[in-house]
């Protein structure tokens, strides 16, 4: 079989850095065969710059509804085979996909395979980059996210798609899921990944809000569910 | 070294919790690390939470629960100091909450000493994203 490969990117706001995102798709070694980009309900320029993307991106907008909708959106609308995810305000190295389809065809029992993403710091920020310097946020860290997954699609019908009822650690909670599921993964120890770290960043969110917290609370209580099953005191 | 007149708060920027069935289940959002504290810590987490001087809690321990004033305020300041560590709570001299009624008459219940139990093995997961700036960046272990 042919590999084909969806690459899916939610976006909400994005305007600003959503160019870049998709240029760096675009740039890959081994690029996608589809691009989708699932407008979240945003308020800015985002649809004007995914249209000077027409020849290579299907764009497709709904009434805002979070980051795991718009990825299931996506999800719906993906013909590959394989399955991406790019957030609009982060950056893949050219040989991300490449990279993550060579370990996947060497390891067939693999249903997913991750890289290791590295931080960095938008200019307004440089105060907070210079003092995170030494921190273990700046270096490669091995990326949970969805940014840096490429999936074998088959694994969405195992392992389901995103809980659109969580407003953050939806994809924590995804892949969780995979791992009860049994499914196999490839770690590349490569920052194949660039997240870009700003002001607006969504995951902030769990410092903010209470609803967010709650989500990764379900995250943490659900593991030790699962651990005290495994191991009865 | 802690003084039973000192305020004990939730680091709440740095902490998401959740009191469970008596049990409080415990977040570091800055190191990815989660905690259990069962009964009776949950109950102290609770009194944390309300922003109390040590004694206060202390006093409540030995309402609350079957044990002598001498073994809840060694039990309370271990674990309080064990919390701090973790980055958990904050200590400080003044702001103390409103305080706490008397718990109403009754047989006290049962004591279990409390404890900690730490969790890194999500750890990878939950510290990926970077603290909000001007949080404490205190390595993960």
């Amino acid at each position: 079989m042919q590999a084909s490969i969806s690459c899916i990117v939610p976006v909400y706001n994005g305007a600003r850095f959503l160019a870049e995102a998709l240029d760096s798709i675009l740039a890959q070694t081994l690029p996608p065969t589809q691009i989708v980009v699932v407008d979240d309900g945003s308020a800015d320029a985002t649809p004007e710059i995914a249209n000077a993307y027409t020849r290579h991106v299907t764009y497709v907008r709904q009434p805002n509804a979070g980051p795991a909708s718009a990825r299931n959106r996506g999800i719906g609308l993906a013909n590959g085979n394989f399955i991406a995810f790019l957030d609009a305000d982060d950056l893949w190295q050219p040989q991300k996909l490449e990279r993550q389809m060579q370990a996947l065809d060497t390891n067939p029992a693999a249903g997913i395979c991750i890289t290791y993403l590295q931080n960095f710091w938008v200019e307004e920020l440089a105060a907070e980059r210079e003092r995170m310097r030494d921190h273990d946020f700046a270096k490669p860290m091995p990326g949970y996210v969805c940014q840096c997954l490429l999936a074998r699609r088959s694994v969405f019908d195992t392992v389901g798609r995103f809980d659109e009822a969580k407003r953050i650690g939806e994809d924590t909670d995804w892949f969780l899921r995979a791992d009860r599921a049994g499914i196999g993964k490839e770690i590349l120890r490569e920052a194949l990944v660039s997240r870009r770290v700003h002001d607006q960043n969504i995951t902030y969110e769990v410092y903010r809000s209470e609803k967010a917290r709650d989500d990764l609370l379900d995250n943490v209580i659900n593991q030790l569910k699962r651990r005290r099953a495994r191991t009865p005191e | 070294m802690l003084s039973l007149s000192q305020v004990i708060s939730a680091n709440e920027q740095q902490v998401a919790a959740k009191i469970m069935d008596g049990e409080a289940i415990l977040i570091n959002l800055g190191t990815g690390a989660y905690y259990s504290i069962g009964s009776t810590g949950g109950f102290i987490w609770s009194l944390i939470e309300k922003r109390l001087p040590l004694q206060d809690i202390v006093r409540a321990v030995t309402e609350h629960y079957d044990v002598v004033p001498t073994q809840a305020e060694a039990d309370v300041l271990r674990i309080i100091e064990e919390l701090r560590t973790e980055g958990l709570v904050a200590v400080s001299t003044s702001n103390a909450g409103a305080g706490i009624a008397p718990p109403a008459p009754g047989t006290r219940l049962p004591y279990e000493k409390p404890a900690i139990e730490k969790y890194t093995d999500m750890a990878e997961m939950f510290a990926l994203d970077p603290p909000l700036p001007g949080l404490s960046t205190r390595q993960k272990d």
